[in-house]
């Protein structure tokens, strides 16, 4: 059976562990925006993937979503990151509205520094970023609007055996929402990491 | 296909054994917070597939497979419809959710719900087989890879995971997985190892049977400093010298207007007509008199079951282009009340929702994105046309001074093309916009200054230097945008929204502050053309009415400038055509 030739691209592990974690840190700024956490004035756009992206100005919120990430980058590397989870939960009741669930597949027979054959090339890859970042925005469609005061969480699922780093992390429960509707939307994969995207919410919140 | 005869059977079964055990132990099922698997809504899919068509599997161990829920529904049938979306419904579902949700979503789901409460109904009325039914029933659970329509994604180790971990924890054997969380059976510490396997499963954490766990950053997120949830429309408002009136000056009565948000059924002449697609018709209505002539009947060209798509009144008024959703683009005497050209598109190019005059050059834009240039004086009309937007165009215009033109389409992207109409390119792209671009406006004082209006999740209205590319200022209008019309006497804009007030906004330029508001649209405006003297603005809406507003009112100084300008400007012309002779 004749098969074409296929060009073949490389991937890194540090450049894997980069563009998984930049998605994160544009995909959770835009969750804050669109589902209104954060007032929008305080967001200001940025050109990433071939599409304007909104990411906050607030600087203490950017501090506290960078330290996180650089840890989700280390772990990344590790290879021992299976989800990263953005929980909305309602100030006043501290119920869970919605549960924004990024399932991470590593393929652990990656070593660092060592490039690893891809099966799509960077362009592709910022490609389908770009589409999920896209359906993200496009959830509002079918997401119930929140008209109370919300606060957020990140959740890390993590191998059993990870180190803590520091002590500023600590163990927690799923954070599930109650009677909730799941829209799964479209994944993407660099080769290394193969990112899942899931929004779980409650139809009726405001009740 | 005898899939779908499988599947009614067993809906069948499953509504008369609404008050057996089984339907209790169904209810017990999905009263446990089950979310195993995800279901894909596929809004605009859907719509033609209610949910009532899809059966039960009420027997309690296939249902381990094919528990999932579509939302917490009191009621036992309403239940039963959510737990089995098909499989390959799943399948064309995630390429529905994967393609741009469209402003029509929301409305085909709430079509949807409503579709399928109409089949419950009607299932109830045909008769049952219920041996038969059951025993094809199992048979249908294992063939739920290929043959249902639903697929639950779920890690394949996960379930074989679980049963793991839930035998192993598990004192009451031949409990499947949905019986027995309602684990009362068991002691302490029997319950504590089973909500812990409850919690691995719920949250998929079982990777090859290990269990992982969940951190958190242990300092909070900053809190936001100002309520967030409150609405950021602009409630500027600058003071109100002058009065404008707030109801219509007039209401025209618009059946069978088209309710598609892309369409552009409205424009005015300088002649002071109005011309209005009506489904498959275009009526013209006299500004001066109030008379109506009824210009086109699509039926008389071959298009009878069609809807005519966009009008738009060329420079030199007594011409009409018409189009329709074939694609055919016909030009229209109205004088004479005739077709003097029908242009049709070689390839099928959808509909054309858009078209823009320059001079003799008639441009449009089509449902897959093409965009058309056609010399209408010429027999072999077609002179440039470009493949850029990725999605239905639903915005064009030219500027009034004929260098650029914008593009607006529902792949949320502006382009500003130049004034070479067999370029293939445009010179600039601005993407700021989350949602379709239907409303473009050129400003007529300033030169290059474009007006954009974003739809129903972007709400934002933006300014932009054509010239650049450059992105001048925004505001953030509440609503939709459907359409925006400048003002030059009182330097001011008026928008027309959606849902939830579907009224006129005016706002005042530069300061973008809202200078009123107007009322009276009982549905969301769909277009909105402004009238040759520049004081009224024509809305057309989908609760099927054309409202007529009088906004810009010269009042009797402007009006005398205006009328003293006029004339100089007559005296400039006879004078300059003298010289000529």
């Amino acid at each position: 059976m004749p098969v074409a030739q296929k060009t073949k691209h490389a991937i890194t592990l540090k450049g894997s562990t980069k563009t998984v974690s930049e998605f994160f840190y544009y995909a959770v700024n835009s969750i804050l925006y669109q589902r209104g956490i954060y007032p929008s004035e305080s967001f200001s756009f940025e050109q990433k993937y071939g599409l304007t992206v909104l990411v906050t100005s607030d600087e203490k919120l950017k501090a506290y979503l960078i330290k996180i990430l650089e840890q989700v980058k280390q772990w990344l590397s590790d290879l021992v990151i299976e989800k990263l989870v953005l929980v909305i939960r309602r100030v006043s009741t501290q119920e869970v509205v919605e549960r924004w669930q990024f399932d991470i597949k590593c393929d652990k027979s990656a070593k660092s520094d060592e490039p690893m054959v891809a099966e799509k090339d960077e362009k592709q890859v910022k490609k389908d970023i770009a589409d999920v970042i896209r359906q993200i925005v496009a959830s509002v469609t079918f997401l119930p609007a929140l008209d109370f005061q919300c606060s957020f969480e990140l959740l890390i699922y993590c191998d059993k055996n990870t180190e803590l780093p520091s002590g500023e992390w600590a163990d927690t429960g799923p954070q599930l929402v109650s009677n909730s509707v799941e829209v799964k939307l479209k994944s993407f994969t660099t080769s290394i990491h193969k990112v899942d995207s899931l929004v779980a919410y409650k139809l009726n919140p405001n009740e | 296909s005898p899939l779908l005869r499988r599947q009614s059977k067993a809906s069948q079964l499953l509504s008369q054994n609404r008050s057996s055990n089984m339907s209790v132990s169904l209810s017990q099922i999905l009263d446990r917070k089950m979310r195993l698997d995800s279901v894909l809504p596929s809004a605009s899919q859907k719509s033609h597939r209610p949910l009532g068509e899809q059966p039960a599997r009420v027997t309690a161990s296939a249902s381990s497979r094919s528990l999932s829920r579509k939302g917490s529904c009191p009621g036992l049938l309403e239940m039963s419809q959510t737990l089995n979306a098909s499989s390959r419904n799943a399948s064309t579902s995630s390429r529905a959710a994967c393609s741009p949700i469209s402003e029509a979503a929301a409305a085909a789901r709430s079509a949807s719900k409503s579709g399928g409460s109409a089949h419950r109904r009607k299932r109830k009325s045909r008769s049952a087989s219920t041996s038969s039914g059951a025993g094809r029933l199992s048979r249908s659970n294992s063939l739920s890879d290929g043959g249902d329509r639903f697929i639950p994604s779920r890690h394949p180790d996960a379930i074989e995971a679980t049963k793991q971990a839930l035998s192993s924890a598990s004192s009451t054997p031949d409990k499947s997985l949905n019986g027995s969380l309602n684990a009362s059976g068991g002691g302490g510490n029997m319950k504590r190892v089973y909500t812990q396997a409850l919690a691995d499963v719920l949250t998929n954490g079982i990777i090859q049977g290990e269990q992982g766990r969940i951190l958190t950053y242990t300092s909070g997120a900053p809190q936001p400093s100002a309520p967030a949830y409150l609405t950021s429309a602009s409630t500027k408002t600058a003071p109100r010298p002058r009065k404008v009136p707030t109801s219509a000056e007039r209401t025209l009565d618009a059946p069978n207007l088209v309710n598609d948000y892309y369409l552009n059924l409205l424009d005015w002449s300088s002649e002071n007509v109005l011309a209005c697609a009506l489904g498959e018709s275009v009526y013209l209505w006299n500004g001066g008199d109030g008379s109506i002539t009824h210009l086109v009947d699509l039926a008389n060209f071959d298009n009878a079951h069609g809807f005519v798509a966009c009008v738009k009144w060329a420079p030199v008024s007594n011409y009409l282009a018409v189009s329709d959703n074939l694609g055919d683009v016909y030009l229209f005497d109205v004088n004479t009340q005739r077709a003097v050209r029908r242009m049709r598109p070689t390839s099928d190019i959808g509909r054309v929702s858009a078209l823009s005059w320059r001079e003799h050059l008639l441009s449009s834009g089509s449902r897959w994105g093409q965009l058309r240039h056609a010399d209408v004086r010429q027999s072999s009309w077609l002179v440039g046309s470009a493949q850029f937007h990725t999605q239905e165009v639903c915005g064009l215009a030219w500027s009034p001074d004929g260098h650029h033109l914008a593009s607006g389409g529902n792949d949320n992207l502006v382009a500003v093309w130049g004034f070479d109409v067999a370029a293939e390119a445009p010179l600039h792209v601005m993407t700021h916009h989350q949602s379709a671009v239907k409303s473009l406006a050129w400003c007529p004082w300033k030169q290059n200054l474009l007006a954009t209006g974003g739809g129903s999740i972007c709400k934002h209205m933006r300014f932009w230097n054509a010239r650049t590319g450059a992105h001048v200022a925004s505001v953030d209008t509440g609503s939709q945008v459907s359409g925006i019309v400048w003002n030059e006497e009182y330097r001011e804009l008026v928008t027309s929204h959606g849902y939830s007030e579907h009224q006129l906004t005016l706002w005042k330029y530069p300061e973008l502050s809202k200078v009123a508001d107007l009322l009276g649209h009982s549905d969301r405006v769909l277009c909105l053309v402004g009238s040759p003297d520049g004081e009224r603005v024509a809305s057309a809406s989908s609760d099927e009415t054309l409202r007529i507003w009088r906004c810009f009112e010269l009042d009797a100084k402007r009006a005398a400038k205006k009328k003293r300008a006029a004339a100089a400007q007559r005296e400039d012309r006879t004078y300059s055509l003298a010289a000529l002779r």
